[in-house]
């Protein structure tokens, strides 16, 4: 008793006690996942809201493809214009080039 | 229901879906339940748990086309687009979700009396209450265990963590909330005695 006071308790009288606070936090933590369990139930969103966004989304995706279509279309049409002057540029520089070889050979 | 007991063409439908419109329709389908859920326990009311599911889904539709399959099931991507899209509103608006009156009607209210449903209904307010105040990460946790009813290994999958770094989340999360709620208790009855 006297060394139960004093907080010398023999190993064996710590252990059970020990695995006494073991199952008393055990059950206790049970008990609290039992009564999440219980309060935290599914819940559904509404069907006119679940549609109207699907819609929504479906328009978004829709529009956003289109858009990446355009792109890509006018990214091509620009990088063919661009071929095409640069093409146009080459020539009449070389053109130039030759006319003003003639000229100073002349 | 576990998300990653993926459907076998879910791998077809996600690539399909970066060409097809309709396509994402049904991907959206398969998860707009879930993500509404889990939006719904992080923000405590319908309203905002629309708007941010909304969110979600366009943000996933405007990125999906970066999506690489990582071996993570689609839903996990999902979900950690809604924790950001909710992380970004917590930030933004800095204000303490408020728990929904519809969330708190129940079964239970039919089934007694409305003194017992009552007692119930603010138990289960306490209870939500202590669980919005805890670190978004173990919300996210519990929410996925009980709401979604997914294993420790989906969570993991989810939350981009082990199994067993689940395991021992989950406990320690039950302690502090256990200890929360027991200095709501001590501090509500002190109120009361002064």
């Amino acid at each position: 008793m006297d060394r139960e006071k004093s907080g010398t308790r023999s190993p064996c009288v710590r252990d059970v006690l020990q695995r006494g606070e073991d199952e008393i936090t055990s059950a206790s933590l049970r008990e609290l996942s039992e009564r999440l369990q219980q309060a935290m139930r599914p819940v559904e969103p509404s069907a006119v809201f679940v549609r109207s966004l699907g819609r929504e989304l479906v328009e978004a995706s829709r529009r956003q493809r289109e858009t990446a279509r355009r792109l890509r279309r006018n990214l091509l049409i620009g990088a063919a214009a661009l071929g095409s002057v640069a093409s146009v540029a080459g020539v009449a520089f070389l053109l130039l080039r030759r006319r003003a070889l003639k000229a100073s050979e002349a | 229901m576990g998300i990653g007991v993926a459907e076998e063409n879910e791998a077809e439908l996600i690539a399909q879906a970066k060409k097809d419109p309709e396509a994402f329709g049904l991907l959206y389908e398969r998860y707009v339940g879930r993500i509404y859920r889990y939006l719904y326990y992080r923000t405590g009311n319908q309203e905002d748990a629309e708007d941010l599911t909304a969110r979600t889904f366009y943000r996933a539709l405007k990125s999906l086309p970066r999506y690489q399959d990582r071996g993570l099931p689609f839903g996990a991507w999902l979900y950690r687009i809604a924790h950001n899209v909710v992380a970004n509103w917590l930030r933004d608006r800095s204000r303490r979700p408020v728990v929904a009156l519809e969330a708190l009607g129940s079964s239970a209210s039919r089934e007694h009396g409305p003194l017992e449903a009552l007692e119930e209904q603010e138990e289960r307010e306490l209870l939500l209450q202590a669980v919005r105040c805890l670190p978004p990460e173990r919300q996210e946790l519990l929410i996925l265990k009980f709401v979604e009813g997914l294993s420790n290994a989906e969570i993991g999958a989810v939350m981009g963590r082990s199994e067993g770094a689940i395991k021992s989340l989950y406990h320690r999360t039950l302690v502090a909330l256990r200890a929360a709620l027991a200095g709501e208790e001590r501090g509500g009855k002190g109120q009361e005695d002064g």
